[in-house]
């Protein structure tokens, strides 16, 4: 068994849910494709640093609370 | 700025584009007669028009313009990193296929050592400007 390091959860579909908004609104009010909201969403994407504080800043929360690293087992 | 950016990317792309949509049409004119020009630069016309206007609506057509956010760029890249390795193996083993035939194709020894020097040299400048 060894530990995968790099895995990162999110909250972004609770927050958003949360705010009532859809996947392309958010996706338009931090410039990107809805595309990558759900990718973001399902965990298939990891966005960069600057998104990721896009998303913190329009829930206005810290990111740590949006992001999350943990350790998954491969 | 982004958006800004990415127009003047698209804008780039764009002039890329047209320019092999010509080179296609002159080359294949010029070689084979004017309707294989047309025809040639007609298909080329054709998928510069895909990438223009299909990319609004398209996350498929995003990635393969590099147009779009983050997201659709970093896929770009990565779908050109898996082209560009499985075009470098080929002609390499290609090469290598024609040596061991005892006829060795300097064309391909070309392509295999411009592959080669292209990539160690991105490798080299993206290791000290990443």
């Amino acid at each position: 068994m060894t530990r995968k390091l790099d895995t990162v959860q999110n909250s972004v579909r609770e927050h958003r849910q949360g705010r009532g908004i859809s996947q392309a609104a958010l996706a338009d009010a931090v410039g990107v494709s809805r595309q990558t909201i759900n990718a973001i969403e399902t965990g298939r994407y990891l966005p960069s640093l600057p998104l990721a504080f896009a998303l913190a800043g329009y829930f206005g929360t810290a990111i740590e609370d949006l992001f999350e690293p943990s350790e998954g087992e491969a | 700025v982004e958006e800004k950016d990415s127009i003047t990317a698209w804008r780039a792309d764009l002039a890329w584009y047209l320019g092999i949509t010509a080179a296609s049409g002159l080359a294949f004119g010029i070689g084979l007669g004017p309707l294989a020009g047309v025809l040639a630069a007609a298909t080329m016309l054709a998928f510069t028009l895909l990438l223009a206007f299909g990319r609004r609506n398209s996350d498929a057509v995003r990635v393969i313009g590099g147009s779009g956010d983050e997201r659709n760029r970093d896929l770009y890249t990565r779908s050109l990193a898996i082209a560009g390795g499985v075009v470098g193996l080929t002609v390499t083993g290609w090469y290598l296929v024609t040596v061991a035939r005892g006829e060795p194709d300097s064309t391909l020894l070309v392509l295999t050592l411009l592959f080669s020097a292209t990539f160690v040299g991105s490798a080299i400048v993206a290791s000290r400007t990443g």
